[in-house]
């Protein structure tokens, strides 16, 4: 079973029209969005100055980004001193192979999952599957999309798309009996299924919200607990970093716990905030034998040193999705992919570099509300007018050289002239192989006089 | 260990640092000096205490401060009396010390954390703190200290008991001083903020999803 296949076959337009008819979905994403944003500005005001601290990790995440290199390798050194291993991973390819090597090798059979959202970006699951493992995820809301076969629709809150009944439905069916749908008796039914679940797990599968170099700790926020029992019940737990995600040190991580969940939820801090270093120590009677940690570029270093290298500072709150009006109309799957809102907008062009992905940085008003959200400052919103810019570059010859002709031909009064009197400006661009794509869709071209006020003027009757 | 290859992926994002891309920044970025400051946090920290205390029960948990062994063991009588416990698990935390003839007195059965395997059999689960952080009400969880990372997670309830001179005012009490740790980091160590909870269904709260549905802090 897989979720995760890149935008194939379905354009934006088509995905925004299935979006826009579907009431129910709008009347979640209108709770869910305006809950978390109020959430969000109370849990700012907490903060003594939330703007010099979204200023100062605007300029932490560059800088760190700019040594990159030298913090990886740091980190890499530190896990490794810690005893557990490190796997430098180029491509998704190169990330499932090791994970499913590493499975393989200590015959597991049960894997357990905690939410990471680069796993679903290199389709790990499907990997894992593939090599015969049977892949659970942990966290409420993405057990309820896994069991129905969707795509996250929210980064916070994977199920927001569906309501208490369809995932009553969904339960239901596996729980092999009617379930009332409550969402009490919904976790509770959770709980104890997924209990066994871990109980019979050999593998579990984290992701890392930040790890550190300077002692080579991953840091792990979930209100659940999932993400705790993935780590400390099965025997080896692999952590997939991607590998933007690390900080300098505990200082830095100090301002970035400040940050994420008050982004995130508007908590102070989420339930739980685990800090992993290496496997379970001398004298512990539970915790993995084996901690990796699996290191991800998966097209990450073709935006680093380009100008959306700023992409790689996002730490994956959601605080953008809450806020943006196309998000808030249209929910997470209409992106197409695993990413969405304004991050996503941005974020998929640039990992799957394809047409069908391009298209989605016009899934923006450009209206800015993003970045006034950001906690790390991230200016989307031009970045996304970038990604336009870029897409029109790639776009068909044949619009330019119209483009090229329109303004060569209305450079010079005769040219100009003579473009007017051949069927008029607008008509003259249709015919030189300009093409209005979907804006023409909706609207006619105008009719022109026969005599333009140019012919008028000359014969003396303005 | 090691696998892939580290040169090759470092290389590739050296060559892209050392690209002269365009970097078509409309809002440049402020120079850093490498300091993170404090975190400033608009609250009052009078009374560590009645800070944590009100900080935990936003979260539905409960603080409880204890003055005497006496005080412990009205709290346990309480809980496993309202929870109908049977079987309880508690961590070699040095504030654990009284807890278990306290609980045996009661007629629970009561072991030390030996596996994950008996904690997921235990009603409750009693640990002690490392710190406790007043702003957010958390308390420090430290697998070294206790002895493992699973009675603070596995049981349905949780207590965990924490002197009150280790309660610390923010989270960057605690986060800056932990590498500075004399006996390095552990392998886990956990920030407990109440009860588990989860909002993945219509945003409403649940409590209790994976981890502990109640949480109590009793404070020394």
């Amino acid at each position: 079973m897989s979720g995760t296949q890149p935008i194939r076959g379905t354009t934006l337009r088509e995905r925004t029209a299935k979006a826009a008819v579907d009431d129910r979905l709008r009347t979640s994403l209108r709770h869910a969005t305006d809950t978390f944003g109020e959430r969000m500005a109370d849990a700012r005001a907490g903060l003594g100055d939330p703007e010099g601290m979204r200023r100062l990790a605007r300029s932490v995440k560059a800088d760190v980004l700019r040594r990159l290199p030298e913090v990886l390798s740091r980190l890499a050194d530190q896990v490794q001193a810690r005893g557990g291993s490190v796997c430098w991973a180029s491509t998704a390819a190169e990330a499932n192979a090791y994970v499913t090597a590493v499975a393989a090798r200590i015959g597991a059979r049960h894997v357990v999952k905690s939410k990471s959202m680069a796993s679903e970006e290199i389709d790990l699951n499907g990997a894992l599957e593939a090599a015969g493992c049977e892949v659970t995820e942990t966290d409420l809301g993405e057990w309820i999309i896994q069991l129905a076969r969707e795509t996250p629709s929210h980064i916070i809150v994977p199920a927001i798309h569906r309501d208490r009944g369809q995932i009553a439905e969904v339960l239901s069916r596996v729980a092999g009996g009617e379930l009332a749908d409550v969402p009490e008796e919904l976790a509770a039914f959770a709980r104890q299924r997924l209990r066994e679940k871990f109980l019979a797990a050999d593998l579990g599968v984290s992701g890392v919200n930040f790890g550190i170099a300077e002692t080579g700790t991953c840091v792990l926020v979930t209100n659940e607990g999932n993400g705790r029992l993935v780590t400390a019940l099965p025997r080896v737990h692999v952590a997939l970093m991607g590998m933007e995600r690390v900080l300098d040190d505990w200082d830095q991580l100090d301002l970035f716990l400040a940050l994420l969940p008050r982004a995130a939820t508007g908590q102070a801090l989420t339930t739980y905030t685990s800090f992993i270093t290496g496997p379970r120590g001398a004298g512990e009677v539970d915790g993995p034998d084996e901690f990796h940690l699996v290191i991800l570029d998966n097209g990450r270093s073709e935006v680093l040193g380009s100008e959306f290298s700023e992409m790689l500072a996002c730490i994956r709150c959601g605080a953008c999705l809450n806020v943006c009006p196309v998000y808030r109309q249209v929910g997470g799957h209409a992106y197409g992919w695993v990413y969405s809102g304004p991050m996503g907008a941005v974020l998929t062009p640039l990992l799957l570099d394809t047409r069908e992905a391009e298209e989605l940085s016009q899934a923006s008003t450009l209206c800015g509300a993003c970045w006034q959200v950001c906690p790390v400052g991230i200016p989307l919103q031009d970045l996304l007018l970038g990604l336009r810019r870029r897409a029109a570059d790639h776009s068909g010859r044949m619009e330019r050289a119209g483009w090229r002709a329109w303004a060569a031909a209305w450079s010079r009064p005769a040219a100009y002239r003579a473009s007017l009197r051949a069927g008029g400006a607008v008509r003259g661009l249709a015919s030189m192989g300009v093409s209005f794509g979907g804006w023409g869709a909706g609207r006619e071209l105008p009719e022109l006089p026969r005599q333009g006020f140019r012919d008028l003027w000359e014969k003396g009757k303005v | 260990m090691e696998s892939g290859d580290r040169q090759t992926f470092l290389a590739r994002l050296r060559a892209r640092l050392e690209s002269d891309a365009p970097e078509q920044l409309l809002r440049p970025i402020p120079a850093w000096d490498g300091v993170v400051p404090a975190i400033a946090y608009r609250a009052d920290f009078g009374d560590l205490v009645d800070r944590f205390s009100q900080a935990l029960a936003l979260v539905a948990g409960e603080a409880r401060v204890l003055s005497g062994t006496d005080d412990l063991r009205a709290l346990l009588r309480e809980i496993c009396a309202a929870h109908r416990v049977e079987r309880a698990v508690l961590s070699r935390d040095p504030e654990c010390a009284g807890a278990a003839e306290i609980l045996a007195d009661l007629g629970v059965a009561a072991e030390v954390l030996a596996s994950a395997e008996q904690a997921a059999r235990a009603d409750l689960g009693v640990t002690g703190a490392a710190f406790g952080i007043a702003l957010t009400g958390s308390v420090v969880v430290d697998a070294e200290r206790a002895g493992g990372r699973t009675a603070s997670l596995l049981p349905p309830l949780h207590l965990a008991l924490l002197r009150a001179d280790r309660l610390v005012a923010t989270p960057g009490a605690v986060i800056r001083a932990l590498p500075k740790r004399p006996t390095g980091l552990p392998s886990n160590l956990v920030l407990i903020t109440g009860p588990s909870r989860s909002a993945d269904i219509e945003l409403q709260l649940t409590l209790g999803v994976h981890g502990p549905r109640h949480v109590w802090v009793g404070l020394l």
